[in-house]
């Protein structure tokens, strides 16, 4: 079984099995989903909404989206996902584009999502800790990536210059304290 | 000046660490160089032609005495004894092994310094007025706010891969000497009617291959809601500046692009969305970093005048000593203290910012003994004791006069800002410190120099313009014909409060027609001057037409005759 990182908010972080699959294709046709757990794009769903809406609704679907989608432009689509979905991803196609940290930030902070948000694609132990900062709680990183080298790269830091989905910045902690 | 806490300490000790770990699955072989490249560039390490670089940052240019012996010791214990100021207020080191690396890295942290953000792209070292809190045209001291900024900044998880690099320049003063114009960001402080700290921001200036001036976005922000605005600038830069053309990745093309109208609307939109949150500075967390920014305890002590200082000098010296007086003292906030510009242009031959382990070891005992222990670096790659008394300045000429850092040559032709170009960078198009050296060596005559007057010269060796030769009165910009190495020249470029652009003079010369083309142009400059105008104010009066006339005249000449 494939593992990813579950960092859930005020737990620590932890190795699971990993159901969910990635459906990439873009021509496919919706039926031949099946009963797994599988994330598709938001344009896929953008172009198969009735088709997607039982899976949907039985949560064995989930959404994600990638550097090009505009989650603020298109926010009334965006919104509908929210609310059925149980779990979205971003994808990030390669490691250095920053757009995805952007997109979580905004789902967190403006959409109030609470639930799972995984970061697929070339996601790098490297990485991982902004991610978990600006409101991702999975990490499905790219397979060659040593998992226990992302934890601790997940505890290395014990202060932060800035507020962030995870809590104040160390400054107004202390002030409040 | 600011001093770590525990919080500081923390952080930088965990990215030294962090950094450790790094290098090591490098040399294990399993980070490949294409996914440390980042990592490494976030912390300040370059490879070069010739080995690897090391940018230190120095947060808006201010260091202490400790911290630049310790330069001095990373000179000598890993470099070739020497290191490099730079046009953005660091230092570079230019010779060292990525084994290395970590140790430096640790050997700073230890005097509270560190690489993080000196590249990549990310938001980079924030800079500022380097005579921050002493100058006499001070509206606001910028030092607090920047201090702020700094640690907002620091590893700002949503910013950690932007589309390109972002530089972030703060001015408190009446006259701008901190270039804010061409910053991706540039901020003005001011004080409202109620004597509120309140920040002018404009955005998408940058020299580079399209040189722009900063538009204005913003007015009157309070500082305490600087996170959230600069947070909303950089999400809009993040989410839709250009990541497929590295060119026109910086966020002065975005700007361009939707024109400063529609980005600041953009901004706005963004910071709706965040502005009533929690980010904003509180009061304790200004206290925090305005405590280390109080004015030290300057003595009562009558202003003398300039017959009295000279008169320090024994006879011999005093037209030496005036010069030195003349060009390398900036006026002070309180009477009786001065401010003293260091020269790192054009002594022994080195590379102008360059100075030995010795001379830092000099300048930081300088600094001790008459200057409150600070040294501040400027973006013209020299360095500053801010606050000496008026009666110490001749013991001061005659120390830096002894290890080859007396040149009184501050805003004079041979005081040029000059990138490493190719004999060290490899993105360079061409070669600039030789350049340089040969026109310090055309422009030796200091006599010659002080008639000439406040003129700059700055020299790029590509087009990423780290030389600044956009905002130069003379720019020299390296270039790429077919393998060889030529260099066009622009004029009617400046700093400050009336900051432009300089325009290209024509076709491009070779390196050894390059010293003559100056003197040219220097020559109309003399023909044409009237009384004691600068050079800037002659070729605003005059046009670029006649230095064109007289540089190509020769050209033209051949081919009348041909």
């Amino acid at each position: 079984m494939p593992k990813y990182i579950q960092y859930f908010k005020n737990t620590k972080p932890s190795i699971q099995d990993n159901i969910w699959l990635i459906q990439r294709e873009s021509d496919l046709n919706p039926d031949t989903l099946g009963d797994r757990h599988t994330f598709v794009a938001f344009g896929f769903w953008k172009n198969h909404q009735a088709a997607l809406q039982t899976k949907l609704a039985a949560q064995t679907l989930g959404i994600y989206f990638t550097v090009t989608d505009d989650i603020l432009k298109d926010s009334e689509l965006t919104q509908i996902v929210l609310n059925q979905a149980s779990i979205i991803a971003i994808d990030f196609p390669i490691f250095r584009d920053g757009r995805g940290f952007s997109t979580a930030a905004i789902l967190r902070e403006h959409f109030g999502w609470q639930k799972e948000l995984r970061a697929i694609g070339d996601v790098l132990v490297d990485q991982v800790l902004p991610m978990a900062r600006v409101g991702f709680d999975a990490f499905d990183l790219r397979q060659d990536q040593n998992l226990e080298f992302a934890i601790e790269q997940l505890n290395r830091f014990s202060v932060t210059m800035q507020n962030d989905w995870r809590g104040l910045r160390t400054t107004l902690q202390e002030v409040l304290a | 000046m600011y001093k770590y806490d525990h919080i500081d300490q923390s952080l930088v000790d965990s990215r030294a660490q962090e950094f450790k770990f790094q290098v090591e699955r490098r040399l294990n072989g399993t980070l490949s160089e294409e996914e440390f490249r980042p990592l490494r560039l976030q912390n300040g390490l370059y490879y070069q032609l010739h080995a690897y670089m090391l940018r230190v940052a120095i947060p808006y240019g201010v260091l202490n005495a400790d911290q630049l012996d310790q330069l001095a010791y990373i000179a000598r214990r890993y470099d070739k004894g020497y290191g490099h100021f730079t046009t953005r207020q660091n230092v570079q080191f230019n010779w060292l092994t990525l084994e290395d690396s970590p140790a430096i890295l640790s050997d700073l942290a230890k005097v509270q310094m560190h690489a993080i953000q000196t590249s990549g792209n990310v938001v980079r070292n924030i800079t500022s007025d380097p005579f921050a809190g002493v100058a006499q045209d001070e509206v606001v001291d910028p030092r607090p706010f920047c201090e702020l900024l700094r640690q907002w900044s620091t590893l700002h998880p949503e910013f950690a891969y932007l589309p390109r690099k972002f530089k972030i320049a703060i001015n408190g003063s009446k006259t701008d000497r901190a270039v804010t114009m061409v910053h991706d960001v540039g901020i003005v402080l001011k004080k409202d009617d109620a004597e509120n700290v309140v920040a002018d921001i404009y955005a998408g200036g940058g020299l580079g291959r399209t040189p722009i001036l900063a538009s204005f976005i913003k007015g009157d922000l309070p500082w305490q809601q600087l996170p959230s605005y600069l947070n909303a600038v950089l999400r809009v830069y993040n989410r839709y500046g250009r990541r497929d053309n590295l060119y026109k990745a910086r966020i002065k093309i975005l700007v361009k692009a939707l024109g400063p109208e529609q980005f600041a609307k953009e901004v706005e939109e963004q910071w709706a969305l965040m502005k009533d949150r929690n980010d904003g500075f509180v009061e304790q967390e200004w206290q925090r970093v305005a405590k280390h920014f109080v004015k030290p305890n300057y003595l009562k002590i009558p202003q003398q005048s300039l017959f009295d200082i000279i008169n320090l000098a024994p006879k011999d010296q005093q037209k030496s000593f005036a010069n030195w007086l003349e060009r390398n003292t900036k006026k002070h906030q309180v009477p009786g203290y001065l401010s003293v510009v260091i020269s790192l242009k054009n002594h022994h031959g080195s590379a102008p910012g360059d100075a030995t382990a010795e001379q830092m070891n000099v300048v930081a005992n300088l600094s001790r003994q008459y200057s409150y222990s600070e040294i501040r670096v400027t973006h013209e790659q020299n360095l500053v004791l801010a606050d000496v008394e008026q009666t110490h300045l001749f013991a001061i000429y005659q120390t830096l006069k002894q290890h080859g850092l007396a040149r009184s040559n501050i805003g004079l032709l041979s005081d040029m800002i000059v990138c490493p170009g190719g004999d060290f960078c490899s993105l360079a198009n061409a070669k600039s410190l030789p350049i340089a050296a040969e026109i310090a060596k055309q422009f030796d005559d200091l006599d010659y120099l002080y008639d000439l007057g406040d003129l700059s010269l700055n020299i790029s060796g590509c087009i990423n313009s780290c030389g600044h030769h956009h905002v130069a009165n003379i720019g020299i910009l390296g270039v790429d014909k077919d393998g060889t190495e030529w260099y066009q020249i622009t004029l009617g470029g400046q700093q400050g409060n009336s900051t432009a652009i300089g325009k290209v003079i024509g076709p491009s010369f070779s390196a050894a027609e390059v010293p003559n083309i100056i003197q040219k142009i220097i020559e109309v400059f003399e023909q044409k001057r009237i009384g004691q105008e600068s050079f800037i104010e002659t070729y605003q009066r005059i046009g670029i037409e006649p230095f064109k006339n007289k540089v190509y005249q020769k050209v033209e000449q051949e081919l009348a005759n041909a």
